[in-house]
Parts: C-alpha cells; sequence; structure tokens
C-alpha cells in the first residue's frame, strides 16, 4: 500500500518535471506567439480600469499618475479606483487626484460590505460601463503602452480575459526580493508564455489584467467566495468556452513583499484559493467539450500545482519509512530526489528560471540561483501548511479569510533611476 | 591524532560547501545586477525615429540661409556631426555615394544608384533614381522611391510617400498622408492614414462609415460559437461575434456584423464583409472585393485581393502576420505589419 502510494508520488512529480522541461523548451527553441502584440493602429475601444485598493496610501498616488499619462485615448478610458473600506490615507489621496483631474477619475469609495478583492470587484462593476475592463492592483505602475498591449487582445471575439507580466521593482532591497524576482521571471517569462505558445492554458492574474465584460456576465461574473479571484476566473472561462491570452511584452512594475512572514501569507492565500478552485472545477473540466484535450491536460495540472508541495512531502516521508522498513523501493529514492526540485509549479523550477533570466538579458542575477532553494524550501512548506488548514477548515466547516499583502513602498516611484 | 584535524575537517567541508553559493554571495552583497528588468516606456509610435531625427537636425543649429548662398553643396562640420547641405539640386548628380549625414534643402533628383550611409533629411520634395539605398530617409514634403530601391532602416515622408517597383522596405515604413506601392514590393512595417498597393488603388471608391466597436456589444447581440468548421453561404448575414474553432469559410457577399475569429484558414470569397475583426491561428484568405474593418490577425500568412479595404478613413486598422501578400488595387487604413515578410504584387 505505502509502496503503491509512492509510486504514485514520484509518477505524478515527473509528469510536473516532464512538464516544465517542456514549457522550457517551447520557450527556448518553440516558436514564439505574440499574436496581439503588433496591433497598434485600432479603433480602440472604451476601457474602464478599476485599481483595487485597501489600505494603499503607499501606493496609490503612483498608479493613479502613471495611469493618467499612458498612451490611450483620454476620453475612452475611465479610471475607478476601487477604495475598499481603507482606514489609512487612501480616500484622501483618491479624492485630491479627482479634484486636480476633473472628469478624469471616478472614485468607489466602499465603506462596507463583504472583505476580500472579488467582492469589491463585484460591487464596483456597478461602475463599469465599457465592454472591456482592466484590473490593476494598487501597488502596479502601468508604462505608458501598457493599457493598448492589454485592450489589443480583445479584439479577437474568442478571448475572455488577458493576462500581461508582472516585473518587480524593489527587486535590490533583500535576500527575499531578489529570489522573488527571479521566480516571477520563471513564472511568467516562461511558465506563462510556453503554454500561450503550446495553446494550453495561460492563467488570468487578477492584475495587470483584462477582462471583457459580456463574458464575466455569461459566466455570472465575480466570485466572491473565493480567495483567488484571478483562478477561479481562469477556469470558469475556459469552461465556458472563452479563451484566456498571456502578454509577454505588456509588462508592469509591481512591487513583491520584503518581510518573509507578509510573503508566506501571500503564498499560502494563493495556494488556498487556487485549491479551492482545483475542487470545484477539476471535474467539470474533464467532462469539458468546449476545450481540446491538451488544454484539460494542461488545465488540471495548473490545478494541481499548489498540491504538488504537500505531496512531495509526503513523498519524502514515504520514501524514508519505505527505506527503513526495507521495502523495494527500486531508484524511486533518487527519481523523487531528482525530480523534486524541477516540479512545483507557480514557484519556477531552477532551469526554467535561468532560462527566463537569459531571455530577459539578466547578467548576474543568475548566479542567485542556488539561493533560490531557500525560496523553494519556504514556499513548500507554506502552501502545505496551507493545504493542511483548509482541509481541516473544512471538516470544521470554517469559512476562509481574505488576508491583503502589505506594501513596504516609501516615496514616489522614479522608474528612470531604477531601470 | 592533532587536534587541528576535526577543526581541519570542518573547515574544508564548509568551504567545499560554501563554495557553489560564492558567486550567489558575491552578487547578493555587491548587486550589480540588483536593478528591475527594463520595461518599454516608449509609446510605440513609428513616427518616434522620424521625429528623433528632425530634433537632431534642429539642434545641428545649421546655418542654412548662409549656406544657401553658396554656388556648391557643401560638406560642413557642426557639433562633432559632418552634414552634407544640398543647396543646389543641379550639382547632385555629382555625389553618387554620401557617408555623412545628409539635409536636402531643395526639391531634388536624386541620380541611379545614388547611395546615402547616413542618414537622410530632405526639406521638400525628393526623387530618387533607380536602384538608391538609403539607411533612413525623412522627407519633409513627397518622396517619390525608384524602382529597385532599397531602404535600409526606416523611410517617412509628411506627405505622400510613393514607392515603385521592386522596391525594399526593411523596417519601418511610413507617412502622414498616404502610401502608394508598385508591383514587386517587399516591405516588414508600413503605416498611413491610406496605404494603396497600387495607383490603380487611388480610383477605388471608399467605404466611410461603419458600426462602432461597442454598439454592439451594447445592443446585446453576443457571440456565436461553432464547434467545428462553419460556413456562411453566399448573400447570409450574421449579426454579432463569430467564433469557429475550425476552418471558416464565407461565400460571396456574406456578411459578419462583428468580429470573427477561426482556430483554422478562414476564407473569404468576393465582397465579403466582415464589420469588425478578423482572426487566425492559421492563414487568412481576403477575396476580391471584400471589406474588413479590422484588425487582421493571422499568425501565418494574409492574402489580400485586389478591389479589398481593410480599415476605414476614420478608423485606423492594423493587419498582422508572419507574411502578407498584397494584391495590387487594394486600400489599407493604419498599420500593416509583417513579421517575417510582406509583398505587393498579383
Amino acid at each position: 500500500m505505502l509502496l503503491a502510494l509512492f509510486t504514485a508520488v514520484v509518477v505524478l512529480i515527473c509528469i510536473y518535471t516532464v512538464r516544465h522541461y517542456c514549457f522550457t523548451v517551447s520557450r527556448i527553441i518553440g516558436a514564439q506567439r505574440h499574436p496581439y502584440v503588433d496591433v497598434d493602429s485600432a479603433d480602440w475601444p472604451a476601457v474602464t480600469v478599476l485599481i483595487a485598493a485597501h489600505n494603499e496610501e503607499a501606493v496609490v498616488a503612483d498608479i493613479l499618475s502613471a495611469l493618467l499619462e499612458v498612451d490611450y485615448p483620454a476620453e475612452k478610458l475611465a479610471i475607478v479606483p476601487v477604495n475598499d473600506r481603507s482606514v489609512d490615507r487612501t480616500r484622501e489621496i483618491i479624492d485630491s487626484y479627482v479634484a486636480r483631474h476633473p472628469g478624469r477619475i471616478t472614485p468607489f469609495h466602499r465603506a462596507g460590505g463583504k472583505p476580500g478583492k472579488a467582492a469589491a470587484l463585484k460591487d464596483a462593476m456597478a461602475f463599469v460601463n465599457t465592454e472591456i475592463m482592466l484590473v490593476f492592483d494598487a501597488d502596479y505602475v502601468p508604462g505608458k503602452a501598457l493599457i493598448r498591449q492589454l485592450v489589443a487582445p480583445f479584439f479577437d471575439p474568442e478571448v475572455g480575459s488577458v493576462m500581461g507580466r508582472v516585473v518587480p521593482l524593489n527587486v535590490g532591497k533583500k535576500l527575499l526580493t531578489r529570489i522573488l524576482d527571479l521566480e516571477r521571471s520563471g513564472g511568467y517569462q516562461v511558465d506563462q508564455q510556453a503554454r500561450m505558445n503550446l495553446h494550453f492554458v495561460p492563467q488570468y492574474g487578477g492584475t495587470v489584467a483584462g477582462i471583457r465584460k459580456s463574458a464575466l456576465d455569461e459566466i455570472g461574473g465575480w466570485n466572491e467566495n473565493t480567495l483567488a479571484e484571478d483562478t477561479d476566473l481562469t477556469y470558469r472561462l475556459l469552461l465556458a468556452g472563452w479563451k484566456t491570452v498571456y502578454e509577454n511584452r505588456a509588462e508592469c512594475y509591481e512591487e513583491v513583499p520584503e518581510r518573509w512572514p507578509v510573503r508566506v501569507r501571500q503564498i499560502m492565500r494563493w495556494a488556498k484559493g487556487h485549491n479551492q478552485a482545483m475542487v470545484g472545477y477539476s471535474a467539470a473540466l474533464l467532462r469539458c467539450r468546449n476545450v481540446s484535450w491538451w488544454e484539460r491536460f494542461d488545465g488540471l495540472l495548473l490545478l494541481g500545482v499548489y498540491m504538488m508541495a504537500p505531496v512531495l512531502l509526503l513523498g519524502w516521508v514515504l520514501a524514508m519509512t519505505l527505506f527503513y522498513i526495507g521495502a523495494p523501493v527500486g531508484g524511486g529514492i533518487a527519481v523523487l530526489g531528482l525530480a523534486a526540485f524541477t516540479t512545483l509549479g507557480n514557484f519556477a523550477a531552477f532551469f526554467e528560471i535561468a532560462a527566463a533570466a537569459r531571455l530577459d538579458g539578466s547578467r548576474a542575477r543568475i548566479q542567485l540561483l542556488p539561493l533560490t532553494f531557500l525560496g523553494f524550501a519556504v514556499s513548500s512548506i507554506s502552501v502545505s501548511r496551507a493545504a493542511w488548514q483548509q482541509f481541516t477548515a473544512s471538516l470544521r466547516g470554517q469559512e476562509m479569510v481574505w488576508h491583503k499583502t502589505e506594501r513596504s513602498r516609501v516615496g514616489s516611484v522614479v522608474l528612470e533611476k531604477s531601470a | 591524532m592533532s587536534i587541528l584535524a576535526p577543526l581541519a575537517l570542518t573547515a574544508s567541508t564548509g568551504t567545499l560547501l560554501l563554495l557553489p553559493l560564492a558567486p550567489a554571495l558575491h552578487e547578493l552583497k555587491s548587486k550589480r545586477d540588483a536593478g528591475p528588468l527594463v520595461t518599454r516606456k516608449d509609446d510605440g509610435k513609428i513616427e518616434n525615429f522620424a521625429v528623433s531625427l528632425r530634433r537632431r537636425f534642429q539642434t545641428l543649429h545649421i546655418p542654412f540661409a548662409e549656406a544657401a548662398d553658396r554656388e556648391f553643396n557643401a560638406f560642413v562640420e557642426h557639433d562633432g556631426a559632418r552634414v552634407f547641405l544640398v543647396t543646389k539640386p543641379e550639382t547632385w548628380a555629382a555625389q553618387n555615394r554620401i557617408d555623412a549625414l545628409v539635409m536636402c534643402a531643395v526639391s531634388s533628383r536624386l541620380p541611379d544608384g545614388f547611395e546615402s550611409s547616413g542618414d537622410f533629411y530632405a526639406l521638400e520634395t525628393i526623387h530618387t533614381g533607380r536602384n538608391t539605398i538609403f539607411r533612413a530617409l525623412l522627407g519633409e514634403e513627397e518622396i517619390v522611391l525608384g524602382a529597385a530601391s532599397k531602404v535600409l532602416r526606416w523611410i517617412h515622408a509628411e506627405a505622400g510617400l510613393l514607392v515603385c517597383e521592386n522596391c525594399l522596405l526593411f523596417g519601418r515604413t511610413s507617412s502622414a498622408k498616404s502610401i502608394t506601392l508598385s508591383s514587386g514590393c517587399r516591405f516588414e512595417r508600413m503605416h498611413a492614414p491610406t496605404i494603396y498597393s497600387s495607383r490603380y488603388a487611388l480610383r477605388l471608391p471608399l467605404r466611410t462609415e461603419s458600426f462602432p466597436f461597442s454598439k454592439l456589444a451594447r445592443a446585446g447581440i453576443g457571440r456565436r460559437r461553432i464547434l467545428g468548421d462553419a460556413r456562411l453561404h453566399s448573400g447570409e448575414q450574421h449579426r454579432g461575434d463569430l467564433v469557429v474553432t475550425k476552418s471558416l469559410e464565407m461565400e460571396e457577399a456574406a456578411c459578419v456584423l462583428g468580429s470573427v475569429k477561426a482556430n483554422a484558414k478562414i476564407c473569404l470569397k468576393r465582397r465579403a464583409v466582415v464589420d469588425g475583426a478578423l482572426v487566425s491561428t492559421k492563414a487568412i484568405s481576403i477575396g476580391p472585393g471584400s471589406f474588413v474593418k479590422g484588425p487582421v490577425i493571422s499568425e501565418e500568412e494574409i492574402v489580400i485581393s485586389p478591389g479589398v479595404q481593410i480599415g476605414l478613413p476614420g478608423a485606423r486598422t492594423t493587419v498582422s502576420a508572419p507574411r502578407i501578400r498584397i494584391a495590387s488595387g487594394s486600400v489599407l487604413h493604419g498599420t500593416v505589419w509583417a513579421r517575417v515578410e510582406g509583398r505587393t504584387g498579383d
């Protein structure tokens, strides 16, 4: 029994390992898909930009300033900061921008209601009168061409949502930020773009992202009962026959966590939300006729990505147990050992990070690769802990609580210097 | 056994363990590559090169009035740049190759085989001879590019740009007014309010109006998704967006009032109309006399027949594919971007 379970763990981990190798090969030597990147002239549609802001006094001014400068017809761009029950100076800062730029910004100050980003966005839909809407978290700093880059794929009537690339801004602050910079790079530059290349399932990431309102209406709007509205939306759109598109060249700066406890809380929330989606949509995806077999296969693997950490820990425990009881494990332990570090999806495998650094033209930062093991270890334990908490909470019938990621930014962003 | 032995063992083991981490620790401490990745900050407009060159000439502060009094064209040095000033076009024929910046202040006709390896700035109309080669060419008035000429980086005309037969246009080709191509030309990226694929296309009657993009969505027409291949019959009209999981054929005069997407080949027969975007993961073929509001996006190839109109005078659009073939007698409004090769002619 233990041996069969161990074999299943090893096979599962090997599948994910092969998946990561395929993604990396696709990214380095495969044909690259950027079908919408050349759309620079068009009858651009009206767009609403929603800025999710909960206690964002440290960062909200930067994104408002950046959005007022973007290269998009001003009369077609509605900026809606969604101030969700903030108790700091967020409201005051937003209102000062509204006063200084009359007619450009329509604030939504949400005083009550269910906590969480999805719930806030759901309430903000009353302010959306356009077919296309973009969503940014308040710590993001969009570039001048970003809005057009994110809107262009919506000319394709099959596209329900679009995801841009997230680029950490506060890279050099700490060891953690440097590790996260590498992980993000691998996750977007290799993982997401490879899924785009292979016509698999790129993931809507909830920020630096766009949604078609009619698609959202068709699938029943925002799901406020999830901790990861992005994954939830990706799969509901997929099941309804809508595509998510990844735009690797639609890059936007974000602030990554600078403290380990913040990072741990962030990844635990992601894991719980992702696992919710796995439970909710795996069976439906298997039955769905709207999607190709490859999309189903990749979609299932993507849903299971956060379960691989506890599965890996289980594999290690089983390996030791079987070794000491003298069970014939053969080369299973060696395979598990080799495959373990190449498995975990959202925190990219080391060779994906190396490939991403090469594609980005990064030089010295690739030397930090051995230190990503630290991020891997912390993530594995945090994600496993999240899965355990989720399991026990479901037994007790507890509801999960949404935690906002704390910001560390001090002062305004000056991109020219940092770049 | 010496007391130093275990210490030496510990030290050597520690060193061996830390050695592979040495580059990482060094980078962590020195922060040589710790800045955020540089992201795109420009607006991506095709005219940016032209604007930049114009600004460069303005900052050179060339004493043009003084130069205009000279009897001959002359090389001048300004702010470290060597500039060839052209004020007497009748003496132009003496120069067949110039390796400096060129500022041409008068309307000129360049000789056959002329080569300019520096950027060329023309304040008035320029007619080039056959087989000329330019690195970059900016004209404040009309430009006529002679047959079999080559532009290596970019060309921009503030008035019309006429490209004669068999020209090679690497990089960016743009005009603030119109581009008129001839057969046998090859291009990469073009942008103009109107692009004619031949002089014959100037006589085509143009559509000027269609439904706004969002009006359809607001009307709640929605989209229709077809599993497998699809065909719109002759004269059939479909209202709303259309998504096909395989190939799509639109027969003569078939019409879609919305956008179209297929995950295999799209074939539009004669006089078909797509009043929205036309997108395919494979090839797109647009039949004679058809109209597409745009954008038109293919991941393989776009073939445009004679008499086709893409975009509207007041609503420019984009035609994008690795390979684009445009037959003589078509009109496009906006951007045409062929990543691998664009070609005109039948």
